[in-house]
């Protein structure tokens, strides 16, 4: 199972990702492959996580190496790049996060993000759920992977800004080529009281919201602390409304493959 | 040798391995290719990033030299390592039969990974002195606790899908001191290898790949890649075109039979021919490899470096991505790469990759290196040791000439060989022109009859007339897509 959370920066994407996580871990026995395919990778502050390479760094360290001429002619790039890749893996006790961060410098990425593309959708088989935390643009997404997305978050704060990349994030999931079996509406940073309005807006897009999470001080506090997410005490409002969240949208209840 | 695609293989295996791996403990099939083994689930891992001597190699002996189906273990076998641990590891598989030769050992060594991948819970990664592998708790536990089964399983594979193998054996070695050793050989064998590659010629293949990643760029551009002949990204070499093509071949690397050799000189090849033509949907409809005149190859997009023909000294400038100056025409990259890209077939705007430019067939019919006039610095000290001794050192950089005017007096005062050219062209009078012109002289002389003709284009589409001599055959307009 494939779930995608995206989404305006600074609306919380990342703080939702880390909470399905912890509602997966708690409650599920599934493998778990967490992708930061967001190029700011903030994953590993939210989780504190300490990353030393991201795909994106070792891309074009492969790149920059072809220049040079440092690779031995016959040796096969794809392989080297997948081994490379597999090393970026942040492997926990209960689960691996796969840093997409991003690629530096010009020059042509085609050949790269062609294999990057196989070796990503390689690993991500691996896995019972691959949770996703997506830049807004999905140019990102559909260069990355050729799998279809079962599950998608789109968070939203209480702002036009991000009411409107809900919008344009749902317009793009018809553009690119990827299918998207169902998308939900995450409402965050929200009172309670604003549900019913929030929810005539997402309903006039044409889309469902799915819930409302509120402000919570443990999430403000571990975040200013930098304290992994995944320690909250499980009362915390905010963790309570994501799990109720997961319930709802039927990712605890999906059997295992 | 005959090569079996994936599907091919898939099917195959599905069908023998019941009877063929009766005695393994584990699973084995195409299916457990791609599994990864979470350090949490491992028992063993066996080279990776924390070992330094590793490494798998594959050897041509003689007959007597093998004893075919032995599996030897030097050092502590699987059950013998302290579970959770990193070790050093050597696969060393010595092969003999009739036709094997020496060249072939890498590619029989390549197997290697996909062979050992096959087995359920046993992950292979990389290649020569770069592997790692880790086998997993449940397979250990299932029973797979020896190199004997892996040797096995290893032989059994290698004997059925390569019959030119009559004897084969495997030695896998972990003891620390023995791993080093043989990895320093390793090492040099690998390094023969890479030196013999390298001279590898297109005359000595039957096949060639292609490459149409770029087309959503450069719709109409075909990458020819040939063992000296780079594709112009510089990513792609003969052997990853090979690799490539294996595991998709319907992807958009793929395999191009040579077919008739129309002209060795210019490489120009009757399959090359009908694989641009067929991939570019009639563009292209013929390409001579190793010149930038008259049919040359298309260049995409993404070219690491360009030839530009310089008409007032009758060579030719290299220019790479990474250069931010201007070039010694006063063109900086970005503006050259515009009238270079595109896929079209740019008389002296040619896009290459660096790897190229090591190549013994670098625009061979032009002069080679023997014509190329100015280079940046960078570029050239990148590929130094591959232009020619003679005329090194009357290539000028960026530090020796400013303009052309300079590097006309360099030429002179080091008598590069395209001064001698001069003398016979005084007649026909190089004019002064500005550089807009001379981007414009090359383009314009490349129409010929029945040749595409490519008109320049400036705004967001271009217009492509064919068979303009007698009517307008097809009328095809793109919206040009451009490269961030």
């Amino acid at each position: 199972m494939i779930i995608s959370v995206s989404g305006k920066g600074g609306t919380g994407k990342t703080t939702i990702t880390a909470l399905v996580l912890k509602t997966l871990i708690e409650n599920t026995d599934k493998s778990i492959l967490l992708v930061d395919a967001d190029p700011s990778t903030n994953v590993p502050i939210v989780l504190n996580e300490k990353i030393d390479k991201t795909v994106g760094m070792v891309a074009s360290e492969l790149k920059e190496k072809m220049e040079k001429g440092d690779l031995s002619y016959s040796t096969s790039k794809s392989l080297l790049l997948e081994a490379w890749v597999y090393e970026t893996i942040k492997e926990t006790m209960r689960y691996d996060v796969l840093p997409m961060g991003r690629t530096e410098g010009e020059g042509c990425y085609c050949y790269v993000n062609s294999v990057l593309t196989s070796i990503i959708d390689k690993i991500a088989s691996n896995y019972d759920v691959v949770l996703m935390d997506m830049e807004a643009g999905l140019e990102h997404l559909s260069r990355r992977t050729d799998k279809d997305v079962d599950i998608m978050l789109i968070v939203t704060d209480p702002s036009k800004m991000s009411l409107e990349t809900v919008r344009r994030i749902k317009d793009l999931t018809q553009e690119v080529h990827i299918g998207v079996k169902e998308i939900y509406v995450v409402g965050n940073k929200f009172p309670f009281e604003s549900k019913d309005y929030l929810e005539r807006k997402i309903k006039e897009m044409g889309l469902k919201l799915v819930g409302i999470v509120p402000v919570d001080l443990n999430i403000i506090n571990y975040s200013m602390e930098g304290k992994s997410l995944l320690d909250i005490p499980r009362d915390s409002p905010a963790y309570e409304s994501v799990r109720d969240i997961c319930l709802k949208i039927g990712i605890l209840n999906e059997p295992r493959n | 040798m005959v090569l079996l695609t994936f599907k091919e293989k898939e099917n195959w295996l599905e069908a023998r391995k019941m009877s063929m791996f009766e005695d393994i403990p584990v699973d084995v099939g195409v299916v457990y290719e791609g599994e990864r083994i979470r350090k949490k689930d491992m028992q063993v891992e066996l080279g990776g990033p924390k070992i330094q001597h590793k490494f798998e190699l594959v050897r041509v002996r003689k007959p007597e030299e093998v004893e075919d189906g032995k599996i030897r273990i030097i050092g502590p076998d699987i059950r013998d390592i302290q579970p959770g641990t990193s070790n050093p590891f050597g696969i060393l598989v010595e092969v003999a039969g009739e036709e094997l030769e020496e060249e072939l050992e890498g590619v029989i060594e390549r197997r290697i990974h996909e062979f050992t991948n096959y087995i359920e819970g046993f992950m292979h990664l990389n290649q020569r002195y770069d592997i790692w592998c880790r086998l997993s708790k449940k397979s250990f536990e299932k029973g797979l606790n020896t190199f004997e089964l892996i040797g096995k399983v290893m032989i059994r594979l290698y004997k059925a899908e390569l019959p030119i193998i009559e004897k084969i054996q495997v030695t896998f070695i972990t003891d620390p001191a023995e791993a080093k050793n043989r990895y320093e050989e390793a090492l040099k064998i690998y390094d023969a290898r890479d030196a013999r590659a390298r001279g590898l010629k297109d005359e000595e293949v039957d096949e060639f790949y292609g490459c149409i990643l770029c087309q959503s760029f450069a719709p109409t551009h075909v990458c020819v890649i040939t063992p000296q002949r780079y594709s112009n990204c510089g990513a792609i070499s003969w052997y990853d075109g090979r690799a490539a093509a294996r595991i998709d071949p319907k992807g958009p690397i793929f395999k191009i039979p040579k077919g008739e050799t129309i002209d060795t000189f210019k490489g120009e090849f009757s399959g090359a021919n009908q694989a641009v033509k067929e991939k570019s949907m009639g563009a292209v409809q013929r390409v001579w490899l190793y010149t930038a005149f008259g049919y040359p190859h298309t260049s995409c997009g993404c070219f690491e470096g360009i030839a530009f023909y310089i008409p007032e000294v009758d060579g030719f400038g290299l220019v790479h991505r990474d250069f931010k100056g201007a070039a010694v025409n006063g063109l900086p990259f970005s503006t050259m790469a515009d009238a270079t890209a595109g896929g079209r077939q740019v008389d002296g705007f040619h896009g290459i990759s660096i790897e190229y430019t090591r190549s013994p067939k670098f625009l061979q019919v032009d002069g080679g290196w023997h014509r190329v006039v100015w280079l940046p610095k960078a570029f050239k000290e990148r590929v130094h040791d591959f232009i020619p001794g003679d005329v090194r050192d009357k290539i000028a950089t960026e530090e020796d000439v400013k303009d052309l005017n300079e590097l006309k007096e360099w030429l002179k005062s080091k008598n590069h060989p395209v001064v001698e050219h001069w003398k016979e062209e005084e007649l026909v009078a190089v004019p002064e022109t500005g550089t807009e012109e001379a981007e414009a002289i090359p383009v314009l002389s490349s129409i010929e009859a029945g040749t595409p003709i490519a008109l320049p284009y400036t705004g967001g589409f271009r217009v492509k007339l064919k068979g303009v001599k007698i009517h307008v055959g097809k009328f095809v307009i793109h919206k040009v897509k451009t490269k961030k």
